[in-house]
């Protein structure tokens, strides 16, 4: 025994490990294995495509100008019109809306903070000028309006207010945003589960954007219109291409004035309130010239213009719904996971119940139910109806885990039970949970279109249901082709995405 | 099974029980307007109410909804609603008056509801009210009012079934006496004595039919249940009676009955289809796996399972019904209006005819996805251990997939029959509404807009039922299929 005895080198304490640089997490692992699918990442993107679309409609398509200038004084009627209820009547309409404004503020600061903590200077200018711009452009708008109030009585109001709240909202937002931001850094020398730092700090953004417009969600909704002047409320409220030409040509030709409009100059439901445009625009063909590129439906409003507000309501009530019944499926499947026993029983029994009665039929019945058909209804009703294959999903997860050892450490330490549920093992066992989500979001757009297409839905928002049933009923291609197409396209995204995010969480298929 | 099916009642009952506001509300009358003094002038109001009561009495809406504790009614609690029915109406903004007795309309509503509701369970507290001197005499005629209406029995109805001859004596009895206590009343401000008569008379007929508000424990528990919402409606529901249809004024099974055939014809037939195409679909897929074969197919496939049906079955109208640019089948419809007419053949051949585009609207979307999961399903056993060594060995490729792979692969895809049956009854809903079959789902379609909450109800509880068979059938064949399962 001449070799001297070495004592084994310490096992590295946690926290280093956690440090070391080539630790990759879980997530890490999932998130390149989703990078590597080209169909998956391509996916992705064109849901960024339609969310961004959605979020900037009013930008792309609106009957109303950005910018107005009758000789002597210039006006922005777009930004006014944002939060009028003549203008977006439902409240879907004013939350995208707002994160229209607010939006562009997180995601460059976001990105201006990054860059900046990895000392990127250079890129930080990418997304520091742009944000210095909007600021600029949002501060001289309030700036600007808050003087014409100064000179014109009709000014005060509404208007100007709205602009210091939506730079209070996107304040908070930022401070929001930086608040967390830092917070996680500290968090980070302990632990570097950055990616979870961020879903909360997004999470929690949108519960204060949610609580601060709940709470100030009356005044948006005011009759700002009553505000403008004669010619841009006028435009407002109809859908007027012929009125609008002449107005501008009027303007032109006096040379008092100009003005800057949208690209498609149409309201998505605003037509019925002229009946002479509803009448002459009624089944218009899909014509360049008159800028009706996809042609206009029954009642004269312009189909594209519609799809592109339907994008709002089908993401809309894809993500609310499926969150509603991912969380019922989780609480419910957890709860007899991890139990077990009687609650189990009971629990399945409820489930065999639900699954025997067709997923479809149970809805329509709740919807049968309620007279007025308002989207929120229709995403509480699929959320009531969908909770069950994600229960049984987690059910079975809880299962496999429960008789782990580290279930059996966590019992032995003492930790309680909520948070062995939620915290140990549906942390475990979240990855099949989202695959099925992102499926769930594609079957929620569908029946949502579906229900719209039965004429079951919200009959005054404008949903890619609604247009179809319009083809159902005339036969027109255009009418038949592109919504069909639109719901396609968003089914067939999100069922990629779902496809590549499953591949991605397989280690069998781990490359 | 029995609890499933008792399970699925319930949902289906509990469902409609938590609408706001009560079902029928919408086909039913209105209020109950008007509050006359004269008995006997109000012959009109007598027959509406009579309407509204038989109206409610359909819909098993006359009782409570889980536990009836009427047997026992407190004199004071029923003369609180007569008077509260009795009560002059005043607006729900103006304060309550000392004086005289004001109530909301809605109270007054309610009160007069529920004293209807509770018919000749409120006999016995209400007997004791009228011969309780301490009452004015404006309230005793209030409760003479309700005493008349809640004595009524209403004779005894059997919908199509003919009634037996006891039935019909007890009936004849019924109509008698009601025609009689009919006239045991007196006109507000008549003499004292008269009235005093007429107490009289009601006490003499309560004495000789007290017996039948004489119940036992056990009779008064038994009625605590059944008498409720819901066990008339489970009661019912035994004799296999889903209600009467509003809409159409008939029962609601016999509609059902009526319209399930064409529903199944479409479900079975496209599901018959799904299977047989997508089994060989999946295993060739797999078997020739990464083969341009195999790419091809799923490539079309994907696009396919994500399609909606509905827009599917418009685009293949549009192109093969319509007329842009073929015009090879009809537009809709289950058989042609001449069907009666055609002979066997040619009968069958229409109603092919009709079904082609219905069915494969049905049935594409099913098989997408079927062929996807069996595809994957016969991979995982192409790759498992066995078959390399049967490979070894030296069994014939052929005996190889036939024997090995098929019999092993085809198990899950069995499994989930569970779960396509309810996507494919589904699926009818929106194949029936394009192509106008007059199967459940537009049924069901056109009950919603019609607010027919009896036929929805059926509808669903039969859905259900055919979904559960689905069920058990897939069950089955996993036993008969998998060796290693038994039936016990």
């Amino acid at each position: 025994m001449s070799e001297t005895f070495k004592p084994a080198p310490p096992p590295p304490p946690r926290a280093a490990k956690m440090l070391d640089d080539n630790f990759v997490s879980f997530w890490d692992i999932v998130r390149r294995q989703f990078m590597r699918n080209r169909a998956a990442v391509f996916a992705l993107r064109s849901l960024m495509v339609l969310i961004v679309l959605a979020i900037f409609a009013p930008l792309i398509a609106l009957n109303i100008p950005y910018v107005i200038s009758n000789g002597d004084s210039l006006q922005f009627p777009i930004f006014i019109h944002l939060f009028d209820g003549h203008v977006f009547k439902s409240g879907v309409d004013m939350f995208f809306n707002l994160l229209m404004v607010v939006v562009p503020f997180w995601w460059l600061t976001a990105g201006l903070v990054r860059n900046l903590e990895r000392g990127r200077s250079r890129r930080a200018l990418l997304h520091g000028v742009p944000l210095a711009l909007i600021t600029l452009f949002y501060v001289s708008l309030a700036i600007h309006y808050w003087r014409l109030g100064a000179h014109d009585a009709a000014w005060t109001g509404p208007a100007r207010t709205i602009y210091f709240k939506l730079l209070g909202t996107a304040a908070l937002g930022i401070f929001v945003m930086l608040g967390y931001r830092f917070l996680s850094r500290k968090l980070s020398e302990r632990d570097r589960r950055r990616k979870f730092s961020q879903m909360r700090m997004v999470l929690l953004a949108i519960i204060g954007v949610t609580l601060y417009l709940v709470a100030v969600g009356k005044e948006f909704t005011g009759e700002t219109g009553k505000h403008l002047n004669p010619i841009t409320r006028k435009w407002a409220y109809t859908t007027a291409v012929p009125i609008y030409r002449k107005e501008i040509a009027k303007l032109r030709k006096n040379d008092t004035g100009w003005a800057v409009c949208p690209p498609i100059f149409f309201h998505p439901t605003n037509a019925n309130d002229d009946p002479n445009i509803a009448l002459s625009n009624r089944l218009h063909a899909p014509e360049f010239a008159n800028d009706t590129f996809l042609g206009c439906d029954l009642n004269g409003q312009d189909v594209l213009t519609r799809l592109l507000y339907g994008t709002r309501i089908s993401l809309t009530i894809g993500i609310v719904a499926v969150s509603i019944y991912v969380s019922i499926g989780i609480f419910m499947g957890s709860l007899a996971g991890y139990f077990g026993g009687r609650v189990d029983m009971l629990i399945m029994f409820a489930l065999q119940v639900l699954m025997c009665i067709p997923t479809m039929f149970l809805l329509l019945t709740i919807i049968a139910l309620f007279d007025s058909r308002s989207i929120f209804i229709i995403m509480v009703a699929i959320g009531v109806t969908g909770w069950t294959g994600v229960a049984r999903l987690v059910r079975g997860e809880f299962f496999r885990q429960r008789s782990i050892d580290y279930v059996a450490a966590a019992k032995a330490l003492g930790v309680p039970e909520r948070k062995i549920i939620f915290n140990h093992i549906l942390k475990n066992s979240i990855g099949p949970v989202l695959v099925s989500a992102a499926f769930g979001v594609a079957g929620a757009v569908l029946t949502e279109s579906f229900l719209a297409f039965l004429g079951l839905g919200d009959t005054t928002a404008p949903s890619w249901g609604q247009v179809l049933r319009a083809g159902q009923d005339t036969r027109k291609p255009w009418l038949l082709y592109s919504p069909g197409l639109a719901i396609f396209y968003l089914v067939t995204v999100l069922n990629i995405i779902g496809e590549g995010l499953r591949d991605a969480l397989d280690p069998k298929l781990r490359t | 099974m029995i609890p499933t099916l008792f399970g699925i009642s319930f949902v289906t009952w509990l469902v409609i029980m938590a609408a706001p506001g009560r079902p029928g509300e919408a086909g039913g009358g209105g209020a109950i307007e008007g509050n006359s003094d004269e008995i006997g002038d109000a012959a009109k109001e007598q027959q509406q109410n009579e309407a509204q009561r038989n109206f409610r009495r359909d819909f098993g809406l006359d009782r409570p909804r889980f536990w009836n504790d009427w047997d026992k009614l407190e004199p004071e609690e029923v003369l609180e609603i007569v008077l509260d029915a009795g009560g002059e109406i005043r607006n729900e903004s103006e304060p309550a008056n000392a004086d005289v007795r004001t109530v909301t309309p809605q109270t007054k509503r309610e009160a007069k509801e529920q004293l209807e509701d509770f018919g000749t369970y409120a006999m016995p507290a209400l007997m004791t009210l009228i011969n309780d001197p301490s009452l004015s005499e404006t309230d005793r005629f209030e409760v003479l009012r309700w005493l008349i209406t809640c004595s009524y029995r209403p004779t005894i109805r059997s919908g199509s079934r003919k009634l037996t001859a006891e039935e019909r004596e007890e009936n004849r009895a019924r109509v008698k006496e009601n025609r009689l206590l009919g006239t045991y009343k007196w006109k507000l401000g008549a003499p004292e004595a008269e009235q005093r008569e007429v107490i009289e008379k009601w006490n003499t007929w309560y004495a000789s039919a007290e017996h039948r508000w004489d119940r036992s424990t056990w009779e008064s528990a038994k009625l605590a249940i059944w008498d409720t919402q819901f066990g008339h409606y489970w009661g019912r529901l035994l004799k296999g009676d889903l209600g009467i249809s509003h809409v159409h004024k008939k029962p609601v099974t016999e509609l059902v009955f009526s319209r399930i055939k064409y529903s199944l014809a479409l479900n079975v037939t496209a599901f018959l289809i799904v299977y047989f195409l997508a089994i060989p679909i999946g295993i060739a897929s797999a078997v020739w796996h990464g083969s341009w074969f195999d790419r091809g197919v799923g490539f079309i496939l994907f696009g396919l399972y994500s399609l909606p049906s509905f827009f599917v079955g418009l685009l293949l109208q549009q192109w093969f019904a319509v007329g842009d640019p073929w015009k090879i089948f009809p537009l809709g419809g289950f058989e042609s209006e001449n069907a009666a007419q055609l002979n066997t053949i040619e009968h069958g051949r229409d109603i092919f005819w009709h079904c082609v585009l219905p069915i494969v609207t049905l049935s594409y979307g099913g098989l997408a996805g079927l062929s996807r999961f069996a595809r994957t399903g016969m991979l995982d056993v192409i790759r498992s251990d066995y078959i390399r060594t049967a490979r070894a060995k030296g069994v014939k490729e052929f005996t190889v997939i036939t024997r090995h792979v098929v019999r092993n692969g085809i198990l899950p895809i069995v499994t989930l029959l569970g779960t396509t049956l309810p996507i494919i009854i589904s699926g009818s809903l929106a194949v029936e509404f394009i192509f106008n079959i007059n199967g459940m789902g537009l049924l069901m379609i056109n009950s919603i807009f019609a607010k027919d909450f009896n036929v929805i109800m059926g509808v669903q509880l039969m859905v259900g039922v055919l979904t559960m068979i689905g069920l058990l059938i897939s069950d089955v064949t996993y036993a008969i299929l998998d060796p290693r399962i038994s039936l016990k």
